[in-house]
């Protein structure tokens, strides 16, 4: 039998935490429903809970959009190849920093993770990038991003949580490290590999620096710059008062918001199936013994 | 079990959906255009066609291949334009690593820097592989410019100017000096018995009597007596743009807390209350604490702005965004000046154009500099080929009857028009190196020479301004044109003591930028706190705060350091006069 107290906060945290949902929620359910409804009645302002002047012609002028199919297939492509690479770089990377007999072990470590406290700035890395060949291709999106140190900590932390003996047998066994990584190890850690496969899988997913800085060539721009491009377009009419045209051409805001809710909807639909690895992924390291 | 194959069944039909849009994409080419165009650039584009990179002024123009009419125009010429997407990230890593696309725009702050390490192409040898550019009348006091203030201190010529000559304005019938001026609904104003407006003060009450008339459009959304938006504001409060116009100043000092009289040619400081700057303020919240104000003012951003404006929900455009639709006239307010040159002697102030030293491609750039100083090819690349939205007999050009009827139909700007290929007719928004207002070499019929805008051109304006409305305005104003209303008050100006002086002011150090960028946030926020205020009082209290602040943050010494810039920048001006 619950209290009158207990009732009486039940209901309070309810509304709280309702509330709370709602203000997050109803970003994305405006995006859904400007993008369906009238763009002038979406530039005036006047779309707020239901969707008036219902059409789908934002979307249909999307797909027509130039380069959107080939920009999609970059932004998968990355998503893919570049969260795969960096599962196997860093995983195995973490693994070889948990073996006491490996050579320098400490220094290693400790300048592997002064990186994650120190950065060259942007310039350096610029240099860096183009001085190996990356500007402008494909594998800037991939290369640079093989290695996350905040990743490795997490997936060493858990694979150091294993219990020694397993690898011991197999070791008895005549299993050498590659073996026992990959037939004994990775499997014990898919909870935090599905951890770091959904961060890097959003980082990249929605990436667009990378592009504006090292990207020239529009078939190898992403969904995200795609995007990013056209919000910039408006930014820039706007800070130029004095120069502006009256006949200068903006994308209207319901393009804009229909580019947003293409590039948003796969990432948010994928998330739900990975949420409970998410969820365990998280908690992996924090609870020892 | 059940839920792995609903899980299962979510995810298949997530791939085939997004499947299904990719195969459903647009393919990569031209923007917009039709498989016409597409195989018109196609077939264009030969061995002897070679592709030059740009890397534009600011984020106003696409990336990428520019392909359509442009396109083609652009081939038939020898080359194949790709502009590089802007950013400022993206600027200094370009400058940083060297890797310059063939042709670029700089900024003044990075140019002297870029010519000391030879990243830019030395023009003085050039110059006569551009004719149109040495033909380009007004160009020669612009190179001149150039020379002298944007070469490192060289004397040669590393970049063209951009901008140069006279704007389109100078033969508009309506708009003719754009934001300077007030302007009404012009219909409504007539509902109400066009009272005289006195003053700026007056102005509010007839605002307050459109709005009572016409309190909501005819799909009872609500109208306003005027809209502001917030998402234009930049190095100051936008929104006192238009106020300042309205009365012969202009705002490009504000930054520096300096308000300019170009009618008297004087700069005041902005912390006064005998300011212009405390009078707009005064004049807003007087808008909003009569109710006349959209109160969702501070939250619109500009594109907003101007929806609500041009579907004419403000019977008065303030702010920044003087609508520009045929539902605005212009109104004189006895008193006041407005000042309007629509010459640019020096160019853009803040930009050049140039040429990469290293390229490879040197005849493709400067064919293509020396197009951006052609009138007649201005004309094709903004209004698309000839035969299409206008057409020529050689001398002459005139607008196609496809153009007209749809200036009469959706007034001027570009609307869904599109050209015979199915490209999407839109404006390229960049700067070419002469202004909107040079004269190409086509007449039009009766002697006179056509300007580069077709919107500009004399039966384009004619059908544009042909509707009640205006009929009605020349009827009560009695005048056939703005200018003929402002010229007989004597209340217009084209000429300041203050002119083209920003051309020659220096760029304050770091950490006097550090200290201009938090005057910015207080005199903004201020402002729009001022405009919002309930009553008088809290009004000069927010008024106090913001003095105070400013104070404590140093204004005046920064108000004294541009003070003295400027009045260098005057006699360096006057110098270069001599």
């Amino acid at each position: 039998m619950k209290a009158k107290t207990d009732i009486i906060f039940y209901i309070f945290a309810c509304l709280g935490f309702g509330l709370i949902t709602l203000l997050c929620l109803y970003p994305f359910y405006y995006l859904l429903i400007a993008t369906i409804s009238d763009n002038q009645l979406v530039n005036l302002g006047r779309i707020y809970i239901l969707p008036k002047g219902i059409h789908f012609d934002n979307y249909f002028k999307i797909l027509k959009l130039q380069n959107l199919g080939n920009s999609f297939t970059i932004s998968f492509l990355r998503t893919v190849i570049g969260t795969a690479a960096c599962l196997s770089v860093t995983s195995y990377m973490a693994y070889f920093f948990t073996k006491e007999e490996m050579w320098g072990r400490r220094f290693w470590h400790r300048l592997v993770v002064v990186t994650m406290y120190f950065s060259a700035g942007m310039i350096p890395i610029y240099l860096n990038n183009r001085m190996l060949g990356l500007t402008n291709s494909f594998w800037i999106y991939i290369v640079p991003n093989m290695l996350s140190v905040y990743n490795m900590i997490l997936i060493k932390t858990s694979i150091e949580a294993m219990p020694a003996e397993l690898e011991e047998s197999a070791y008895l066994d005549g299993a050498g490290y590659v073996i026992r990584f990959i037939r004994l190890v990775l499997p014990l850690q898919k909870p935090i590999l599905a951890t770091v496969a959904l961060f890097q899988a959003v980082n990249h997913w929605n990436d667009f620096f990378t592009t504006k800085l090292y990207i020239n060539r529009p078939k190898l721009y992403t969904l995200q710059f795609q995007l990013y491009e056209l919000l910039n377009q408006v930014t820039s009419a706007s800070e130029q008062i004095n120069a502006e045209d009256p006949y200068a051409a903006i994308t209207p805001l319901g393009i804009r918001l229909t580019l947003t809710a293409v590039v948003v909807i796969p990432i948010m639909l994928v998330y739900p199936f990975v949420q409970k690895y998410y969820v365990k992924g998280v908690m992996v390291g924090a609870v020892k013994g | 079990m059940r839920k792995r194959r609903e899980m299962r069944g979510c995810v298949l039909f997530l791939s085939a959906a997004l499947s299904a849009g990719l195969a459903g994409c647009g393919s990569e080419g031209t923007p917009a255009s039709g498989d016409t165009a597409q195989k018109s650039l196609s077939s264009a584009i030969s061995d002897e066609v070679v592709t030059i990179t740009m890397y534009p002024a600011d984020a106003n123009i696409s990336s990428g291949v520019v392909g359509g009419h442009k396109g083609v125009y652009f081939a038939d010429n020898g080359f194949e334009l790709e502009v590089w997407a802007y950013s400022d990230e993206k600027t200094n890593a370009i400058l940083a690593s060297g890797d310059l696309p063939d042709i670029i725009y700089v900024s003044k702050d990075n140019l002297d820097v870029m010519i000391e390490a030879g990243m830019l192409l030395n023009l003085e040898e050039h110059l006569d592989q551009m004719p149109h550019v040495l033909a380009y009348e007004p160009m020669e006091v612009a190179l001149h410019y150039v020379r002298e203030f944007r070469s490192a201190g060289t004397g040669e010529l590393y970049a063209l100017p951009l901008t140069v000559g006279d704007n389109q304005t100078k033969e508009a019938i309506a708009d003719s000096t754009e934001r300077n001026a007030v302007k009404l609904r012009w219909d409504i104003y007539e509902e109400i018995g066009a009272p005289e407006i006195k003053d700026i003060w007056e102005l509010i009450d007839v605002m307050e009597q459109m709005l009572a008339a016409h309190p909501t459009d005819a799909d009872s959304a609500p109208c306003y007596g005027t809209v502001l938006n917030s998402g234009s504001d930049t190095s100051y409060w936008a929104c006192m743009v238009m106020f300042y116009r309205w009365h012969g100043y202009l705002e490009e000092q504000l930054p520096y807390l300096l308000e300019a009289d170009m009618v008297n040619g004087t700069f005041e400081s902005i912390l006064s209350e005998d300011s212009l700057y405390y009078k707009g303020l005064q004049w807003y919240n007087e808008v909003y604490r009569r109710g006349l104000m959209d109160p969702d003012s501070i939250n619109n951003d500009r594109a907003t702005q101007k929806a609500k404006v041009d579907s004419g929900y403000a019977m008065v455009p303030a702010g920044c965004l003087p609508g520009w639709v045929t539902r605005y006239y212009e109104y004189y307010i006895p008193g006041s000046n407005i000042y309007f040159d629509y010459t640019s002697k020096y160019g853009d102030s803040n930009k050049v154009i140039a040429i990469n030293a290293n390229t490879e491609n040197l005849d493709a750039c400067l064919k293509l500099l020396d197009m951006w100083c052609d009138p007649d090819a201005y004309l094709r690349i903004i209004n698309g080929p000839d035969g299409d939205f206008w057409y020529s007999d050689g001398e002459n050009a005139y607008l196609t009857d496809e153009t007209l009827e749809h200036l009469r139909v959706n007034g001027p700007g570009t609307g869904d028009r599109k050209y015979a290929t199915g490209e999407d007719a839109s404006l390229w928004n960049t700067s070419f190196c002469l202004n909107t207002g040079a004269y190409t070499s086509y007449q039009d019929g009766n002697g006179d020479y056509r300007i580069l805008r077709t919107q500009a051109w004399q039966e384009a304006q004619e059908i544009t301004t042909s509707n009640e409305t205006f009929d009605s305005w020349k009827k009560t104003t009695g005048f056939d044109s703005w200018k003929e209303w402002l010229e007989s008050e004597q209340a217009y100006y084209s000429n300041s003591p203050l002119a083209d002086i920003s051309s020659f002011c220096s760029k304050p150090d770091d950490r006097m930028q550090l200290t201009i960028d938090a005057l910015r946030e207080v005199v903004v926020n201020a402002s729009w706190k001022m405009v919002y205020a309930e009553s008088r009082t809290e009004f000069n209290k927010i008024w106090g705060q913001m003095l105070s602040d400013c104070e404590g943050l140093g204004a005046q010494s920064i108000m004294d350091w541009r003070m003295a810039d400027i009045e260098n920048a005057a006699n360096i001006r006057d110098s270069l006069q001599k």
